[in-house]
């Protein structure tokens, strides 16, 4: 079953040119796609439109094999799927790392006490032990970036979206991310303009621009 | 020095506190109340000069209060009114004392800690969540505020007194807005993303020690008295 499958889908932001024209993609388990295209293509676009926080012209969206239409659709699959935002600043916004972390776990219904764990174990995956009383807004860019990438982690998602996950990290973070990408056994759309990153981490490269998401341009295993 | 108590406690205390201030209208207990906003700045290791611009703020809208009630108009000329300038006086003196031991109490903690203690008194789950994004977004305008007025330093801007920076800081003054709107609306799609449904659950708790207890004891004391004070002096 696929985890996410768009079909014929449109999109224009108001009084501006169509983004893509009837955009058809399946994400498979499995499948780690690269999507690579210059600035303002619509990656991001691409990313919230899949996740229901913008709304398309025309087109659906299945996500684990449920078509979505309506918002409640959304809200009842969004917490499936893990989203990285391109700008860590949007993500996080409780005082705390630990609490920002523990956001999402706490919302999905787990108790105090898991959600702490969860929290701590993903905060560890990205090399984050021992910032859980830090105050989020004063972090650094780059510590910014992986305290987001953990709260999307301890939600435990089924696929991940990741919108430029590798910017603003120096060459630890880089190494942590890899692995904890590698380690996690998830599909992913990971949008990116840097090619040899999308070469280190994905096994198809998906080149978006021009209105539609060109055929697999490369393959790695 | 107060910093390292339960902020529940303190919480309870200033509060209390505060109703037994608005209510005390003898002189002696005034006198108390003000003894005991200053005993509690001096407790807290507050520095006077983190104390004296809020302070000054505070008092700069007092000098309303002194303006305008101890005056009155007969014959076309204002006359001192003595009954006022007691009124002023009250206003004046519960203000201070109450600011100043919320000052000493609060100011230690950090505004998350303080939420959450309030969350702990079974406020509404409506009123928490504003509290909550309040306090995220005063910070995160004023960082937009930094980041742009940093911008525009690195390119020269000099303000003065003239029509062109009126104009830049109009346009400042709009961008700070329309960003802050779109952040929240980003802000707001990213907790979505994250299974926000309208209530905030807390992951850290506070442990209330022996101390606080005997903190709140004395207070409770001290306050009581103060109460009494009022009622049977
Ligand atoms: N709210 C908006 N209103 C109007 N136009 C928008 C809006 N948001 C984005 N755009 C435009 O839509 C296009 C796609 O934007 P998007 O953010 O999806 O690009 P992107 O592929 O993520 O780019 P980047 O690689 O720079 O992140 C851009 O041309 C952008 O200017
Ligand atoms: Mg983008």
């Amino acid at each position: 079953m696929s985890l996410i499958a768009v079909e014929n889908l449109n999109f224009a932001y108001p009084g501006r040119p169509s983004l893509w024209r009837n955009l058809n993609f399946i994400l498979a388990p499995g499948q780690r796609i690269g999507l690579w295209g210059s600035n303002g293509c619509g990656k991001s676009t691409l990313f919230n439109i899949l996740m229901g926080l913008t709304v398309p012209q025309s087109g659906q969206i299945w996500l684990e094999g449920r078509l979505c239409v309506t918002p409640a659709d959304f809200a009842r699959q969004r917490t499936r799927l893990g989203y990285a935002f391109q700008d860590p600043d949007d993500q996080l916004f409780c005082s705390t790392v630990l609490e920002d972390v523990a956001f999402g776990p706490l919302n999905l219904g787990h108790s105090r006490e898991e959600a702490g764990r969860l929290s701590s174990q993903a905060l560890a995956v990205f090399g984050l032990g021992g910032f859980e009383k830090r105050i989020t807004y004063h972090l650094s860019g780059g510590e910014k970036r992986l305290a987001s990438l953990a709260a999307v982690w301890a939600m435990q998602p089924q696929a991940l979206l990741l919108d430029e996950p590798h910017v603003s990290l120096d060459e630890l973070g880089l190494k942590n991310l890899k692995e904890a990408l590698r380690a996690c056994g998830l599909p992913w759309l990971m949008a990116s303009h840097d090619r040899a990153f999308l070469e280190s981490t994905c096994n198809q490269i998906w080149e978006v621009g021009q209105g539609e998401i060109n055929a697999v341009i490369s393959c790695f295993t | 020095m107060l910093t390292g108590f339960d902020p529940r406690a303190k919480l309870l205390i200033a509060f209390l506190f505060s109703i037994i201030t608005v209510l005390t209208n003898n002189k002696p207990g005034l006198g108390a109340c003000l003894v005991t906003g200053l005993a509690g700045f001096a407790l807290s290791g507050l520095t006077w000069r983190r104390l004296a611009p809020r302070l000054a703020a505070v008092n700069f809208f007092l000098i309303l209060t002194w303006l305008t009630l101890p005056w009155q108009l007969t014959g076309g000329y204002p006359h001192f009114y003595p009954p006022g300038a007691w009124l002023a006086l009250l206003i004046t003196v519960k203000a201070n004392a109450i600011f100043l031991l919320w000052m000493s109490l609060l100011a230690g903690s950090p505004a998350s800690d303080l939420l959450h203690a309030l969350a702990h008194f079974h406020l509404p789950d409506k009123l928490l969540a504003l509290f909550f994004l309040f306090e995220r977004y005063i910070y995160l305008l004023s960082d937009e505020y930094r980041r742009l007025r940093a911008a525009m330093d690195v390119r020269g801007f000099q303000p003065r007194l003239n029509q062109r920076t009126l104009r830049v800081f109009s346009q400042l003054a709009g961008a700070i807005l329309v960003r802050g709107f779109d952040r929240s609306q980003r802000v707001y799609q990213a907790m979505l993303c994250r299974g926000f449904k309208g209530t905030f659950y807390l992951i850290s708790h506070f442990h209330w020690s022996g101390r606080d207890s005997r903190l709140l004891l004395a207070s409770l004391l001290w306050l009581s008295a103060l109460l009494g004070w009022e009622i049977f002096a």
